[in-house]
């Protein structure tokens, strides 16, 4: 025997060194593909939640927002969930690098099946609501997420750059329906003038985007209405209104 | 001594978990392959490749349930040293390391090791040429000398090389022709012609 075997041998005697047991590394790799199933599984959630937000966002009504289109795309993304898809991309990799075998596929394989797995399964989360389901969970239970969100609705309302945004309480005329902005505050909308895209029928309930020029605190004429609400609406308003255009 | 040498590494590492006195066979088995990787990789003295051979091995023993029967054991055992080699470098930032070029007798350069398992000698017989060679090898980064030592020295092949990196095979052959490349290129600027 060598110097150098005889040397390790002594010193795995004198410490009474020992094999870790074989149930250790066996629950080391299932961290690791639980820590990988979960990271997929809160991606596809980011995934549909994203897809939720970017659906229920008025397009044609950013440039109000951030006075224009460009800025006002640039505002109304969904930032949390992008950078939360980010995080849970990045872990996802991670953690299949250091599955058994992980080692042997090339990074940009990885990631770019992470990436079409999420967007799958976002897809199906979206569609069969548990996105949403996961998303109100948060609203709920997370303060400070209600609050972004709550802060991200409140940029649609800017009666300054000629665009508030709520929910119709009341039918006075033909031509006047009172709206519970999302902030809170009562107008009593004219939309003699007004042009109604999509459907042109306000209701008590629908929520409405409503774009012209505030004449008065709490009145505003309207020359752009766009009625609202209903399931395949998200953030920054889904859930928010009963009654869907149409209905 | 004779009836281990029929018997598998497999078969060694279920010996040695049964009994800590067979490890003894796995250690003689690759006691000196080990060695000569730490120094050629690493280009550390006999004396210190020892020692992170000596911390290796007890990792190994420690780890054996850990060996995964579908990689051949030798790939494990090297990514193991591997990694006992990157952290001693780390550990000692480079103070037992060695220059290729030394001439410190104590000290055999991984170049010296080189020289004298591979044609390389044969084909660059002069002195003044050997030196060359040496200062190249010597001034290639650490990772690229590594996957060069893998492949051509211990003749590792593509799949054995991405178990002890942990490395996709198309990365290793993505290293192993910059490697390649990077040394051509110093040989050039060395005026060596290989």
């Amino acid at each position: 025997m060598s110097k150098l075997s005889k040397s390790v041998l002594g010193k795995i005697k004198k410490c009474h060194i020992k094999p870790k047991p074989r149930w250790q590394f066996v629950a080391l790799r299932v961290l690791f593909w639980v820590l990988f199933i979960i990271s997929v599984f809160l991606g596809s959630m980011a995934t549909g939640i994203i897809m939720s937000q970017l659906a229920g966002v008025e397009w044609g009504f950013v440039h109000f927002v951030g006075g224009n289109k460009a800025i006002g795309f640039l505002m109304v993304l969904p930032y949390i969930w992008l950078v939360f898809f980010g995080l849970t991309l990045f872990l996802a990799h991670k953690s299949f690098e250091k599955t058994k075998k992980g080692y042997r596929h090339k990074s940009i394989t990885v990631i770019g099946l992470i990436l079409v797995l999420s967007v799958i399964l976002g897809v199906v989360s979206h569609q069969v609501r548990a996105a949403h389901g996961f998303e109100d969970m948060l609203r709920t239970h997370v303060g400070t997420y209600d609050k972004w969100e709550d802060y991200r609705e409140g940029m649609w309302m800017n009666p300054e750059n000629g665009i508030i945004v709520g929910e119709i309480i009341e039918i006075d005329s033909d031509t006047t329906f009172i709206l519970n902005a999302i902030t809170g505050e009562i107008w009593a909308v004219d939309t003699a003038e007004a042009v109604f895209k999509g459907c042109n029928d306000p209701e008590i309930g629908m929520g409405a985007f409503v774009t012209g020029e505030s004449v008065e605190k709490g009145d505003f004429d309207a020359d752009q209405v766009k009625l609202i609400g209903g399931d395949h609406h998200r953030s920054p308003f889904g859930g928010k209104f009963e009654r869907k255009c149409g209905e | 001594m004779h009836k281990y040498r029929e018997k598998t590494d497999v078969e060694l590492v279920k010996l040695a978990l049964k009994d800590q006195e067979e490890f003894a066979q796995l250690m003689e088995r690759y006691e000196e392959k080990l060695l000569r990787y730490i120094r050629r990789f690493a280009g550390l003295s006999q004396e210190c490749a020892e020692d992170v051979l000596q911390e290796a091995f007890l990792k190994i023993y420690r780890n054996l349930n850990d060996f995964d029967t579908s990689l051949k054991f030798s790939s494990w055992a090297y990514r193991i040293v591997h990694n006992e080699t990157i952290n001693y470098i780390r550990k000692h930032n480079d103070k037992k390391t060695v220059g290729l070029e030394t001439d410190d007798p104590d000290i055999v350069s991984l170049i010296d090791i080189l020289e004298s398992d591979t044609d390389v000698s044969g084909d660059v017989a002069k002195k003044e040429l050997s030196e060359k060679v040496r200062h190249v090898l010597a001034t290639l980064p650490a990772h690229y000398r590594e996957i060069l030592v893998l492949r051509f020295l211990e003749d590792m092949d593509y799949s054995e090389i991405s178990d002890i990196l942990k490395k996709p095979m198309g990365t290793v052959a993505t290293l192993l022709n910059r490697a390649k490349a990077s040394f051509k290129q110093l040989a050039l600027e060395n005026n060596l012609t290989l």
